[in-house]
């Protein structure tokens, strides 16, 4: 990720990434951004736990984030890791487009879908699959391997669904606002 | 849950018409002065029904052959698909009718914390016997001593182990075996009274095992209802008489349970049943319970929440069982009163999409509110008795521009009424234009017909705050009451709530059919009633004799200006 | 073995430490304080997790792990002492006397000042130990601090994946033992 223009806090990529200069980023080169992504300051963002086996192969992706996705202050994004069949390995984190994590946050998901917003100092578990269109409230504290539906509300400890999201999740969980605001 | 998030904007939706105010479009002519009578006009949303009317923006889908808003009341459901949440498989609906509406593959949450369970081996090397873990709180089967040969069809082998587990436990009961009593022998309608009144306690006999007694001894009772029923000619006296007979009597031998009590007829056939019900009352021994519970502690019992999930409400945690996630579904809406589908999601799960979304955000104007000082004004802190300014923009999602009218009761309805002043209630908002020519011409936005900044703090009566291309903003002054300290007030009287008659008019394309070429324009129009839930009145502040009075800083600021406006505002409403 | 560590020049700001040479530590964790920290073989510090034994030493055991952004704080002179197993997840304070085997302090959860926990504990993201609490072994606080005896019996199989967990990340985090030695 060259830095194109130097811009105060941020660094901006070729894609319209923001990375801010205060934010951990540890094995850049397995991180993928979808571009128009805005990484706030205190971020860890933990792209050395990469797949066990093949060391340093070429492709070796930790984790893949889409499209105008919003890492707030201090979040923790973190690939996943389990013992299978006697190793253990890390397993690469996919988040989908418009996904916000708030302040504080910890997301061990294997998979965050599109339009997703976690709220500040939610933790996500290991292995958690997050799809379409789905808000977790401030402090929830998904257990691992939890499967989250679409258009779902989730809240409490452990996270449970306790509402349906109406239509028009869709629109009030895009984030092209947010990224014009930084 | 969470805390209440000021500022807040509801829509009214006119599905139930009575609460608070007539259909809106029929609205008073304003700016007469306000007396106490006259208020009810306006809709009130401290009304208690007015709760179940009021939505957000988003909740809302909109009816286009009814011209109005469809709120989650005033829309029918049709089931597009069931599907498991936690696994994400559709489930066909035979299944679920013959299956119930639980997953039947592995998904099972949690009894104790109700996080997902997921089947863990215990052996070396990922070999059995397998558990249900939960990873959140570790509960697992094993508490209940249940494990599992392999890591598949999980539901199947559950039932099994609950069965063996039954019968085992069941023949060392000393109460007679439920089989003895069940399918045979029908329910005395005292016994279907008491069972209903109070259930059988469950831990003195196996829980499923009194539910598929207790199912087939009132398949049995219905069966043998049935057949009498068809016996006679359905109708006559004899048989209304025998039915009224099973569940009313005025015999001797009464006897009550509870306040709903029901009787028991002593006849010949009824002595064999009241023997049966005595056999009920021995297997839910109180003795045995209180044993139980005591034996248990407080830290073995369940929790409510715990105990309502389950289906056979446990007392004690090792009678709790792994719960299968309930089922999902997809659902398509209908306008309640024409049956035109607004909502139809495509069928495949994972699916976000929707074949038909008419929602109301693309068709009404939004509203919403900002502070025009930022420091100046506290959402959760508004000063009584002084004036906060607040913008108010309309947004328009449609292609033609509206005009808006806003109109709002001088007064806001309740007991301790704030003063609210719309300073421009009649405006133009622009058409939304299509995504390309917001990226290409942001010099469009150019285009305010009041400059930004002019007439700061005020603002200029009559005229607008500022605009863009498809929105508009006006300053809206509100005046919080002053809150007596000596009386005992409800949470709601914290809280500004301001009613606003939202009114657009604008000419659009005439859509027909029949005609060929769209020719002409024609008006439309459309109202609602949006409630601003502005913030929350500060707790204490030094008595003050003029705060009292809200209306006579009001006067300071804007008496004459309200006289200037008068006029539009008056035609507004008509 | 581990040659006792001197105040040289250099590293002024460096606490002592007696490392175990089968050590997994990453080059940007953080050890302060002046009091001695001795940490067992085959334990895993990673990134950016804090060691403080400003007020006490600190022992940390076999086979830990301690995660990102975690604290470790003696919370007085006594000390501080992590047993074997013990795992402290993601942005965990821990400022207990003791920490038995095998437990878990899973993300964002705080051990109070000078609390006892016993073996085989589970604290869930987000929980609380007050300060000088002692849990009883196989303890689980989760939710919202409700409490329960672990009777799962994965005691024994939480400790070999420990030990892999160990081993995967021996392969992805390069570990700078020396640099904390010095």
């Amino acid at each position: 990720m060259p830095p194109k223009q130097v811009k105060g806090e941020y660094i901006e990529t070729d894609t319209g990434n923001k990375v801010s200069r205060k934010s951990n980023i540890l094995g850049s080169q397995n991180i993928i951004l979808g571009g128009k992504t805005i990484i706030q300051a205190d971020c860890t963002i933990r792209g050395d736990l990469r797949r066990a086996g093949a060391p340093g192969q070429h492709g070796n992706v930790a984790i893949a984030v889409g499209r105008y996705c919003f890492f707030a202050r201090s979040s923790v994004l973190k690939p996943p890791g389990k013992t299978h069949r006697g190793a253990f390995s890390f397993y690469p984190m996919k988040l989908g487009d418009h996904v916000f994590i708030g302040e504080g946050a910890v997301v061990e998901a294997a998979m965050v879908g599109n339009f997703v917003h976690i709220g500040a100092g939610a933790v996500i578990g290991k292995f958690a699959i997050i799809k379409d269109c789905v808000r977790i409230e401030e402090g929830t504290v998904v257990a691992p391997h939890t499967v989250i539906p679409p258009f779902s509300r989730v809240a409490g400890r452990p996270g449970v669904v306790v509402e349906e999201l109406p239509e028009t999740a869709q629109e009030s969980l895009e984030l092209k606002q947010l990224y014009r605001v930084i | 849950m969470n805390a209440p998030v000021y500022p807040s904007i509801f829509i009214a939706c006119p599905c139930s018409d009575n609460v608070g105010q007539k259909a809106p479009t029929r609205s008073r002519t304003s700016n007469d002065e306000i007396d106490p009578e006259e208020e009810g006009q306006a809709f009130n949303p401290r009304a208690p029904r007015s709760t179940f009317s009021l939505f957000p923006l988003e909740n809302l889908l909109f009816c286009e052959d009814c011209n109005q808003v469809r709120c989650p009341r005033c829309v029918l459901e049709e089931i597009v698909c069931y599907f498991c949440p936690s696994c994400l498989f559709e489930v066909p609906s035979s299944t679920v009718k013959s299956e119930g509406n639980r997953c039947t593959r592995n998904c099972f949450s949690c009894p104790i914390c109700f996080a997902a369970l997921s089947v863990t081996a215990t052996g070396e090397e990922q070999t059995g016997p397998f558990i249900l873990l939960c990873s959140h709180c570790l509960w697992s089967s094993q508490d209940i001593g249940i494990d599992f040969e392999k890591p598949t069809s999980i539901t199947t082998q559950l039932a099994q182990k609950l069965k063996a587990a039954n019968a085992s436990s069941a023949a060392s009961l000393t109460a007679p075996s439920p089989d003895s009593l069940s399918a045979a022998r029908p329910l005395s309608p005292l016994g279907a009274g008491g069972t209903y009144l109070r259930p059988p306690s469950p831990s003195a006999l196996p829980p499923d095992q009194t539910d598929e007694a207790e199912f087939g001894r009132l398949k049995a009772h219905y069966n043998q209802q049935k057949a009498l029923a068809s016996g006679d000619d359905y109708g006559g006296s004899g048989s209304l008489s025998r039915l009224m007979g099973l569940y009313s009597s005025n015999s001797g031998r009464l006897r009550s349970y509870g306040s709903g009590a029901l009787r028991e007829t002593v006849t010949a056939r009824n002595k064999s049943e009241w023997r049966e019900l005595e056999q009920l009352r021995t297997v839910e021994d109180e003795e045995d319970v209180i044993e139980k519970m005591k034996n248990a502690g407080f830290h073995g019992t369940t929790s409510q929440t715990q105990r309502i999930v389950q289906t056979h409400s446990p007392r004690l945690l090792d009678e709790l069982r792994p719960l299968a996630a309930l089922l999902r579904t997809k659902r398509s809406k209908r306008c309640r009163s024409c049956r035109h589908i607004l909502v139809k999601p495509e069928s495949k799960v994972g699916s976000i999409r929707h074949r038909i979304r008419l929602v109301a955000g693309s068709y009404i104007p939004q509203i919403s509110i900002s502070r025009l000082d930022h420091t100046a004004v506290n959402y959760n802190n508004l000063q009584p008795g002084s004036t906060h300014q607040f913008l108010l923009t309309v947004t328009n999602p449609l292609y033609d521009p509206i005009n808006i009218t806003l109109a709002t009761p001088e007064k806001t309805p309740g007991q301790y009424p704030a003063t609210v002043y719309i300073l421009c209630p009649e405006f133009e908002v622009g058409a939304t234009t299509d995504v390309w020519d917001e990226a290409l011409g942001p010099e469009a936005k150019a285009n305010p017909k009041v400059a930004k900044g002019k007439g700061k703090k005020t603002g200029l009566h009559a005229t607008i705050w500022d605009s863009g291309r498809n929105w508009t903003t006006v300053v809206l002054e509100i005046v919080p009451p002053l809150l007596p300290e000596d009386v005992e007030l409800g949470d709601d009287d914290h809280i500004v709530k301001v009613p606003i008659l939202v009114r657009s008019v604008y000419e659009a394309d005439i859509e027909r059919e029949d005609t060929i070429g769209k020719e002409g324009r024609e008006k439309k129009e459309h109202s609602y009633w949006s409630v601003l839930e502005v913030g929350r009145i500060a707790k204490k502040r030094g008595a003050d004799e003029e705060g009292v009075r809200p209306m006579s800083i009001m006067s300071t600021t804007s008496s004459t200006a309200a006289d200037e406006t008068s006029g539009p505002r008056d035609r507004s409403l008509r | 073995m581990a040659p006792k560590s001197r105040l040289s020049e250099s590293a002024a700001a460096r606490p002592p430490a007696i490392l175990s040479p089968t050590i997994l530590i990453s080059d940007v964790a953080q050890l302060t304080g002046t009091h001695l920290i001795r940490v067992g073989n085959h334990t895993a510090v990673h990134p950016r997790c804090r060691i403080n034994s400003s007020a006490g030493p600190i022992t940390i055991g076999d086979y830990c792990i301690l995660n990102e952004r975690t604290q470790i704080i003696a919370p007085d002179e006594r000390g501080i002492v992590l047993e074997n197993y013990v795992v402290v997840e993601t942005n965990a304070v821990v400022e207990a006397q003791r920490v038995g085997e095998g437990s878990v302090i899973e993300v964002g959860a705080k051990i109070g000042k000078g609390a006892v926990v016993g073996k085989n504990c589970k604290f869930t993201p987000l929980t609380t130990v007050a300060d000088g609490e002692v849990v009883e072994d196989d303890t689980v606080v989760w939710g919202f601090g409700s409490r329960r005896k672990d009777m799962s019996g994965s005691k024994e199989a939480r400790r070999k994946l420990v030990e892999r967990q160990v081993e995967g990340l021996k392969a992805v985090i390069p570990s700078n033992r020396a640099k904390f030695m010095s």
